[in-house]
């Protein structure tokens, strides 16, 4: 294996480091003027530093957003098939459309960052978000454990600083610190699992996992190895009971962070879960069927999901700030997805595939608007987006779009992400045994359809409050941020109407 | 090594852990750190895993822990105040460690392969080092390569969150 | 042989069913039997061919591809005749570009669109309904089939027969009547026929969907718009009300849900017209039925999950009570009947009495408690639960007069409904501000507003049933049905209809015919209704011309049944769920 051939097929990877580190670069220069001119005039030292981070900001937007363009066109010249170092790399059609999903979800997130002006060191904030980016792909793209806890720890390091970013505010601090202990904690009991596995099989790389384990039955050991290692995607996805740092992180976080934890670190967990458990774990698959339970793994993840319904949306009934209950439905909405995974098999884990990208999509746009609102009115309280049909019924719509696609309503993506779910769980087993699952998962969208309707009713029904009427209505000039939430929107409704686009793309990817 | 080594250097390795969290001075649970890296390393050796156990003393018994001290030194950091214990956590936190330790005992006591005595490695006629010299940078050449992103991930992060910002 | 390409007129055999041979000719009958007999699997095939057939025929044309996603391609005997029906397609895509252009464009132009949109809606029925022959009535003729995600067997199929056809009707004229009697609403008003028209759009979805995805897509999509008509523009209590319907209508979506999921994981397809010849387990019936029926009968309104009804008429607007009551009460009756009834044919026939039932106790309830209420829009809001318990009935009798008689009420009841509502919410409450029959009693109405009494009267009349009017012919249809199934129920129902009788006559008497108390203020002669609205007092075009739309089509359908009956009955008949 030469380098030269390493640096083709991790071209991807590279470009995006690179930006990273040239990101980096240009946030240390600039910012030194930036300090030499307050130090200079005392006075307005405010202002002229504000302006000053915030060509900064737009520049580093400029030139990570122009990164990720470009690495999505190598990763579109990848090769369709390609494997390194016995699986640490893997490039399959599968791959490089995750690769492009998560680096067009980290694109949109640099779209929000560069709004985003109480944000003090844009250069290094950008440049962890797109190293971040990097974690996202090595974890979609490999097939073997070492390289995937890699991933996953390139990942976690990264989140802790974006979530911890704001230092200006309390809330921030407190959700780094709580998403820290939680996520240290959790990669140790997945280091943990994958070492048990590891010693039971002696080898690391999934598919030669997946051979010698055809010859095991589900013992003890392999039993705690498995649900150790599936206890750190649990909480990477934040299902119930390892959710507890979503509501502070989702509430407390900078929003791009916020929206990049909910999108681009949800869609790779779940590529890496599907590819452990469907791929490593295959012959220890179980079954999940009511009165029919057989040890493995899927009883575990429908027990997983089950309990994530359930908590996820009724715990998000009581919320009334928007960030939380986006939380708690994301809970709910890892717990549906995880059905898909139970099912199993190409369909089941395409279902879930389909279902966590329109959610990811449909999360970044929901974030995109509740930043703007917040740059507005200072808040993200129900009550600062009553009433706000009247004052953007451009964002006003598109956050209809991205509830009701949430709440699963036609003709959103989220409907039929939905449906697809639901009909492969029911389909996967003869006896329809997985129907439990799916009446607990249409019992929850059911409990789901209050919450994000009273969502729409504060924006569309209720008077805009006293405050934020008489506050002067000055119109930001984010225009490209406005363009972005309805880009999404958009893709949310296409993807709803046409959603062979998308579905045909990854059954026919799936190998 | 024989076997009353091994309980030794564990229990001497779990001993200074809990020691770890349960000082109220900063300076003496970082030289029970010390202490318990120093039992994690001899374990290794016995493994015959010489280097990782060499570099187990120097980088961290040695470098890490220096900085750890230089640190604790400089911000004169002071015994932490003693806290009031939520008993009813502290018991639920320890009844379900409890649980989880049988548990993992149990299991591992099931488990055929962990009665049974390791086959003696064979001696290799290169050193430990060339041998991890060369899977760095041929097998797990792209690993390794990611790991400097991870630190460089970490360096930014801990001077950006640790920076004192100008009001 | 494709079906439709049997010539109609052939001499009709001798038959026990005397009333169905006038319909079907013999092929068609034959081909009946051998679909719920061995021969399924050649019948199913010979289904899908006429697309085929369509395709090859026409490769000459230019454009062929387009055309065909445009009109789609069902085959007709003459080229006029082929496209004019299939333009009832347009319907869906006219009313949500209408839609669109509600949000694109400015507020001057809104109520036009609206009214436009919906007439072309309407028109577009009554082409299909004046050029469609009665032959191609009876099936579930496919009008567009396209593929939609192949990869779960979904198309965008869409087919209409005599049933869906009235439904189109209704929608239509129900449509074209609401956006007149919403003339003056100023209150963003753009977004108000945006929402009014998505309901429209999705009804007429629902009711030309011949794919289950698609049904239920359309059927979800109309609950939500629902939602922000009544919350934003409703009245008494108006956000309770929105939330208890929304919330009702999706409880019941997720039993839709649940059982379409059932009917697609065992027989593997999604279009009706195969769903329809597969033959599920009788185990599996017997419980896919009753969740499938009853979460679309929520919104049919079946006692005793009816309670969102009458809260939900009166928090609406006036135009909200009437697509409600008009036309999207019955998107669950007809999907109940579309569906349910003809997927699982074997639990229908073990559940039906239990349908019948629960009608007939709707019947009664909703006529005892409507003698009840002091307000005028709850009295028409439990008198629309009581028709739709006639529906219900209908349904449940199982047999093709009782059925027909379902389908032809909800037409009529349709009608009327939108009728009541306009009145009560539109012509008194927008002029008195009262609901209140105790209030309207001393007002002596019927001497201010003689139009608004005029058509109260007709519309009461209509809702009695009364000889002359839809509802009459429609109910007597259900009765007879009925009578050759549940004899029982007939006179329990008899009695119900007495109440009803006795509500609509009451709230008749009350609202308009009251003695004028000397308390109420009088100018000139007259009641002042309200010194504000001194300009609306008299009744305004636009209501007058929705108001005789409303009565001429309930009056056409009572007068003369057979308009309807003939095209619903094949269609009917061609169901597989008859006993």
């Amino acid at each position: 294996m030469s380098y030269l051939e390493l640096l083709k097929l991790a071209s991807t990877e590279a470009v995006v480091v690179v930006t990273a580190l040239v990101v980096l670069a240009i946030g240390l220069t600039t910012r030194r003027e930036a300090t030499g001119v307050t130090v200079a005039t005392a006075q307005g030292d405010q202002n002229v530093g504000g302006s000053s981070s915030a060509r900064t900001n737009a520049i580093c937007s400029f030139i990570a957003a122009l990164g990720l363009a470009i690495a999505i066109g190598t990763a579109l010249m990848l090769p369709r098939k390609a494997t390194l170092f016995s699986g640490m790399l893997v490039i399959t059609p599968l791959t490089s459309l995750f690769k492009i999903i998560c680096m067009a979800l980290a694109f949109f997130a640099v779209l929000l960052t560069k709004s985003e002006k109480s944000l003090r060191h844009p250069g290094e904030y950008l440049a962890i978000l797109l190293l971040a980016t990097v974690g996202l792909m090595l974890l979609v793209s490999s097939e073997e454990l070492l390289m995937i806890f890699i991933g996953l720890e390139l990942l976690g390091l990264s989140l802790y600083v974006m979530v911890a970013f704001d230092k200006t505010d309390v809330r921030s601090a407190e959700a780094g610190l709580k998403y820290f202990l939680f996520g240290s904690t959790s990669s140790a009991f997945t280091l943990f699992g994958i070492s048990l596995i590891y010693g039971m099989s002696g080898i690391t790389s999934l598919a030669a996992i997946s051979e010698k384990l055809a010859t095991v039955s589900v013992q003890p050991l392999l039993a705690v190895g498995i649900v150790m290692t599936l206890i750190g995607f649990a909480f990477k996805i934040a299902a119930a009971p390892f959710h507890l740092w979503a509501p502070d992180a989702y509430q407390g976080a900078p929003i791009p962070s916020a929206a990049f934890i909910a999108s681009g670190s949800k869609v790779a967990s779940f590529v890496v879960l599907g590819k452990i458990v469907l791929v490593g774990f295959a012959p220890l698959h179980g079954d999940a069927a009511w009165h029919a339970m057989v040890a493995g793994w899927s009883p575990v993840l429908a027990a997983l999901a089950a309990l994530s319904i359930l908590v996820g949306n009724f715990v998000a009934l009581a919320q009334s700030n928007l960030r939380r209950l986006l939380a708690y439905s994301a809970v709910a909405h890892a717990g549906y997805t995880l059905i898909g995974l139970v099912a199993g098999d190409r369909e089941g884990f395409s279902a879930a595939l389909f279902y966590t990208t329109t959610y990811a999509i449909t999360l970044v746009g929901a974030f995109g608007v509740v930043a703007l609102v917040r740059r507005e009115t200072a808040g993200d309280d129900f009550s600062n987006f009553s009433g706000l049909i009247s004052r953007s019924p451009m964002l006003a719509g598109c956050m209809s779009i991205f509830m009701l696609s949430l709440a699963g309503i036609p003709p959103l993506a989220g409907f039929f992400g939905k449906f697809y779910l639901f009909s492969v769980a029911l389909r996967a087993d003869a006896g329809h045994g997985l129907l439990w699952l799916v009446a607990v998962a249409l019992f929850g969208s059911l409990i789901s359809l209050y919450y994000y309707l009273i969502v729409l009713k504060v924006i569309f029904v209720d008077e805009p409050s006293l405050a934020i009427a008489s506050s002067p209505d000055h119109l930001s000039p984010d225009l490209l941020q406005r363009i972005a939430v309805a880009v999404l929107a958009a893709v949310v409704l296409f993807l709803g109407l046409m959603p062979d686009a998308l579905a045909a793309g990854l059954l026919a990817a799936m190998p | 090594m024989p076997p009353f080594l091994f309980w030794l250097f564990a229990s001497l390795m779990l001993v200074f852990g809990a020691a770890v969290v349960l000082n109220r001075n900063p300076v003496a649970s970082a030289l029970s750190l010390v202490v318990s890296f120093l039992g994690l390393a001899a374990l290794f050796m016995s493994l015959d895993a010489y280097f990782v156990g060499i570099i187990q003393v120097l980088v961290y018994a040695g470098a890490v822990m220096v900085l750890f001290l230089f640190i604790i030194m400089l911000l004169n950091l002071r015994a932490e105040e003693g806290r009031r214990i939520n008993w009813l956590a502290a018991t639920g936190g320890i009844v379900v460690a409890l649980i989880l330790v049988i548990q993992i005992f149990s299991v591992i006591g099931h488990f055929q392969a962990a009665r049974q005595t390791f086959p003696s490695l064979e001696r290799s006629t290169t050193d430990d080092v060339w041998n991890i010299g060369a899977l760095l940078f041929s097998n797990y050449n792209l690993p390794f390569q990611i790991v400097g992103v991870l630190v460089l991930v970490a360096t930014i992060g801990v001077v950006l969150l640790s920076k004192r910002e100008p009001r | 042989m494709p079906v439709w390409n049997i010539k109609m007129g052939r001499p009709p055999s001798v038959s026990l069913r005397g009333h169905r041979a006038r319909y079907c000719d013999i092929v068609q009958r034959i081909e009946q039997q051998a679909r719920w007999g061995a021969h399924a699997h050649r019948v199913l095939a010979m289904a899908t061919s006429p697309s085929q057939t369509f395709a090859r025929q026409s490769t000459f044309s230019v454009g062929n591809k387009f055309h065909q996603l445009l009109f789609g391609e069902a085959p007709k005997r003459t080229r006029g005749a082929r496209v004019l029906p299939r333009m009832i397609a347009w319907t869906i895509y006219l009313t949500f570009a209408g839609a669109v252009l509600l949000i694109l464009l400015p507020r001057p132009f809104a109520r036009w669109i609206a009214l436009f949109t919906t007439i072309a809606g309407l028109a577009l029925g009554l082409i299909a309904f004046v050029h469609t022959s009665i032959a191609d009535l009876a099936h579930f003729t496919t009008i567009v089939r396209v593929p939609w995600v192949p990869a779960l067997g979904m198309n965008y199929h869409l087919a209409i027969d005599g049933v869906s056809l009235t439904m189109v009707l209704v929608t239509g004229i129900s449509a074209v009547s609401t956006v007149l009697f919403s003339w003056d609403v100023e209150h963003r008003q753009n977004e108000f026929f945006f929402w009014l028209l998505l309901v429209v759009g999705g009804c007429y979805g629902v009711f030309l969907s011949a794919d289950l995805f698609l049904l239920f897509g359309f059927y979800e999509l109309v609950i939500v718009p629902k939602y922000f008509l009544i919350a934003i523009f409703g009245s008494t209590n108006k956000e309770y009300g929105a939330m208890k319907l929304t919330l009702y209508s999706f409880f019941g979506g997720m039993f839709v849900f649940a059982g379409i999921l059932t009917a697609y994981a065992t027989a593997g397809s999604l279009d009706l017209n195969e769903l329809s010849r597969f033959q599920f387990p009788g185990q599996l019936q017997s419980w896919a039925f009753p969740v499938l029926f009853l979460g679309f009968a929520v919104l049919a309104g079946i006692w005793p999950l009816h309670t969102w009804a009458p809260t939900g008429h009166v928090a609406a607007p006036t135009a909200g009570s009437m697509l409600l009551a008009g036309i999207v009460m019955k998107l669950g009756s007809y999907a109940g009947l579309r569906v349910a009834m003809n997927l699982f044919p074997q639990g229908f026939q073990a559940w039906s009495k239990w349908i019948a039932l629960f009608a007939v106790i709707g019947i009664v309830y909703a006529a005892a408690v409507a003698l009840r209420q002091r307000d005028l829009k709850f009295v028409i809001g439990y008198s629309s639960v009581s028709h739709m318990g006639f529906v219900l009935l209908g349904l449940a009798t199982a047999n093709a007069l009782g059925v027909s008689g379902a389908v032809l009420q909800m037409f009529s009841h349709g009608v009327i409904a939108a009728l009541l509502f306009a009145v009560a919410g539109r012509m008194i409450y927008r002029r008195t501000h009262t609901r209140e029959l105790d209030a309207l009693a001393g007002m002596n109405l019927s001497g201010a507003l003689p139009f608004a009494a005029f058509t109260f009267v007709i519309a009461s009349a209509a809702s009695m049933g009364i000889p002359g009017f839809s509802g009459f012919a429609a109910e007597i249809t259900i009765l007879i049905g009925t009578w050759k199934t549940y004899p029982l129920a007939v006179w329990i129902t008899g009695a119900g209809i007495v109440l009803v009788a006795a509500f609509t006559l009451r709230a008749l008497k009350q609202s308009f015919f009251g003695e004028a108390r000397p308390s109420v203020l009088m100018q000139e002669g007259r009641v002042a209704l309200d010194l504000d609205w001194n300009e609306q007092q008299s009744i305004t075009p636009a209501e007058k011309c929705g108001a005789c739309l409303l009565m001429s089509a309930t009056l056409a359908v009572g007068v003369y049944p057979k308009l309807l009956l003939d095209r619903i009955m094949p269609a009917v008949d061609a169901m597989r769920f008859l006993k």
